[in-house]
């Protein structure tokens, strides 16, 4: 057949127009979880679509093996080999698949800056694997099942494929569709190779079952189930100490610090603010030296574009533990400690300089009135009532005493202060 | 007798449809998380939802891979055999629904006959338009457009029936309209022009 006989005839072409409006339609669902200027980010939220094309594409595999079916040239002694003919059939599929893959990706290009690297290039490599291993089994489908029901099933079982493994609690399950990577990834994070390892196995699997499941006979097609089974295994293995998530962290060598106090270390992505960043942080670090809070850690910035008010927050929080104390852990643990947490953070937000707005939106009414209690105090009573209280945060045993009157008397006597 | 009924998969759809509500009866609480093209970002279809599609694309099929030529000459009268097949198959599901809401098995079975009679009421208009493999092809899809397109602050609209509660009478009349038509088609003449599928 010749290759404008192929297209004309093909479902992709019917199915196209379809999934395009879909995935336009659907696109600007996704913007607001991409991390700005961040090709990995771009490039793994994109896999989302898969969602859609995938189906899509499965669907078109079952009708074109359907067509195939009819003309009855597999029956016949065709010159061509079985692959051959799949391949030929299955063409406009592909091409379609690849075209709304790359279509995904190019309308999400805008918010990504610079060139791409090498994990745009393996995940985009991972998602034309999942368009080609669903026409595939689609077509497997096509050619197994009775007449009307090949592609009804290939649609559904494509879609439940895609979509109902992350609601199961098994989490190796939801890194074997490729649509996992949709967890990655904040500026501190590149695609885990686990879980692009693991997702190209197992839909390496699927292809390699539904070749051979085209290409055998009677029980030898018991080998496509035995190799579906062992791919899916070790791309269990692979995925398991992932847990749900497809990130692992950035190499810190992309990431550059000033030499201002407070350290600012930031990723190449947030660049461009480091000037506006730096004056921030050193402004708040200077309230907060203040009234006598002096931290050496570093700050850095999770969003591409960060705030003042984030900024602030960053440099004030440092003071505070960033988890609960080992003890909180435990069965039947007494953690009293947390009630100390809401007041002590508004207590130091304010202190940096970040606006009453963004902490009252954090923050509970009582926590930030009694912040701003605190902050009433002289100097010394202030970082008395900090020190008292972080002690509580740190461990089980002291209870946080939060009442600001408490520390009146600890300055009247200051040796009770020590 | 005997031909008609292993042509139609007569047996097929019986297990399908007690497939069908068994799973749909002890397993109600599965959903799939569907993207959601308008309204929403993703909604949790219950499994109730689709597998009706198993036993009306069984029906669909066994329709279909007839020799339609011999059936319309036969002396027995085929297509009132099928009518009666698929009223009894619309009234089974109805009555395992009733029973199991009596049993106080939970609602779900209602919910899936209800989707059942719909399901193969369009499958059947759609035939009459489109011919059975679009037909089948677009039932299978029914229940995603209705997700993706058929929401408004999470609540399905009136016309995506197939989402709505057990309980809805709006659904419940949408269902029996789609099966009313289906009906009819199955009474109208049959049409002169060769079906597209038998053309390819």
């Amino acid at each position: 057949m010749s290759w404008r006989s192929i297209v004309r005839t093909s479902s992709a072409l019917r199915a196209a127009p379809v999934l395009i409006v879909w995935i336009l339609m659907y696109s600007g669902k996704l913007t607001g979880s991409i991390t700005d200027g961040y090709w990995p980010s771009v490039t793994a939220q994109s896999t989302f679509l898969l969602n859609f094309i995938a189906p899509a594409v499965a669907a078109c595999g079952a009708w074109e093996a359907l067509k195939v079916r009819q003309s009855a040239v597999l029956n016949t002694a065709p010159v061509r080999s079985r692959t051959t003919i799949a391949l030929w059939a299955l063409a406009p599929v592909l091409v379609l698949g690849t075209v709304c893959v790359l279509l995904g990706l190019a309308l999400f290009t805008p918010q990504a800056s610079g060139l791409p690297g090498w994990s745009t290039v393996l995940i985009l490599g991972v998602e034309l694997l999942v368009v080609l291993a669903h026409a595939a089994i689609g077509y497997a489908i096509g050619l197994a099942l009775p007449r009307l029901l090949g592609v009804p099933t290939a649609l559904v079982a494509s879609f439940l494929w895609m979509a109902y493994p992350s609601t199961l609690d098994v989490f190796w399950v939801r890194q074997l569709n490729g649509r996992n990577l949709t967890e990655c990834c904040a500026l501190d994070e590149v695609p885990a190779t686990r879980a692009v390892g693991a997702a190209a196995l197992a839909v390496f699997g699927l292809i390699a079952a539904a070749w051979l499941w085209t290409q055998l006979r009677g029980t030898r097609r018991l080998t496509a189930v035995v190799a579906l089974a062992a791919t899916t295994a070790v791309g269990a293995w692979i995925a398991a100490p992932l847990g749900y998530s497809a990130a692992q962290a950035r190499p810190t060598g992309e990431q550059t610090c000033t030499t201002t106090t407070p350290r600012v270390c930031l990723w190449p992505e947030q660049h461009s603010g480091v000037a506006q960043i730096t004056e921030w942080a050193t402004k708040a670090e200077q309230h907060l030296k203040a009234v006598g809070i002096t931290q050496s850690a570093p700050v850095s910035p999770l969003s591409a574009r960060p705030g003042q008010d984030e900024i602030q927050s960053l440099v004030a929080l440092r003071a505070m533990p960033t988890r609960p104390p080992q003890c909180a852990s435990e069965i039947n643990a007494q953690w009293q400690g947390f009630q100390a947490i809401g007041p002590l953070a508004s207590w130091l937000k304010l202190t940096a300089g970040v606006t009453a707005r963004s902490v009252e939106a954090r923050y509970r009414e009582p926590e930030v009135r009694l912040a701003r209690q605190v902050m009433t105090l002289p100097q010394q009573e202030q970082l008395a009532w900090f020190h008292r209280n972080t002690t509580a945060l740190t461990g089980c045993d002291a209870k946080p005493d939060l009442d600001p009157s408490h520390y009146r008397q600890t300055v009247a006597s200051p040796k009770a202060a020590q | 007798m005997i031909w008609w009924f292993r042509i139609r998969h007569v047996p097929a759809v019986a297990a399908g449809l007690l497939l069908c509500t068994a799973l749909g009866t002890a397993a109600d609480s599965v959903t799939i998380p569907v993207p959601v093209v308008i309204g929403g970002l993703t909604f949790d279809l219950p499994l109730p939802a689709l597998l009706p599609l198993l036993p009306v694309c069984l029906i669909l099929q066994g329709q279909a891979r007839a020799d339609r030529m011999a059936e319309r000459v036969a002396a027995r009268s085929v297509s009132r055999w099928d009518a009666g097949f698929m009223a009894l198959c619309v009234l089974a599901a109805v009555l395992a629904g009733a029973g199991a809401a009596l049993a106080g098995a939970g609602t779900a079975a209602t919910a899936l006959a209800r989707d059942f009679a719909g399901y193969l009421g369009l499958a059947l208009i759609l035939r009459r338009l489109a011919g059975e493999r679009l037909a089948s092809v677009a039932i299978t899809g029914l229940p995603f457009v209705c997700v993706s397109f058929g929401l408004a602050y999470g609540q399905p609209r009136i016309w995506a029936w197939p989402l709505h509660d057990p309980s809805s009478a709006a659904a419940a009349i949408q269902a029996l309209l789609l099966l009313v038509g289906g009906a009819a088609t199955l009474a109208l003449p049959p049409r002169r022009r060769p079906d597209p599928d038998e053309e390819q």
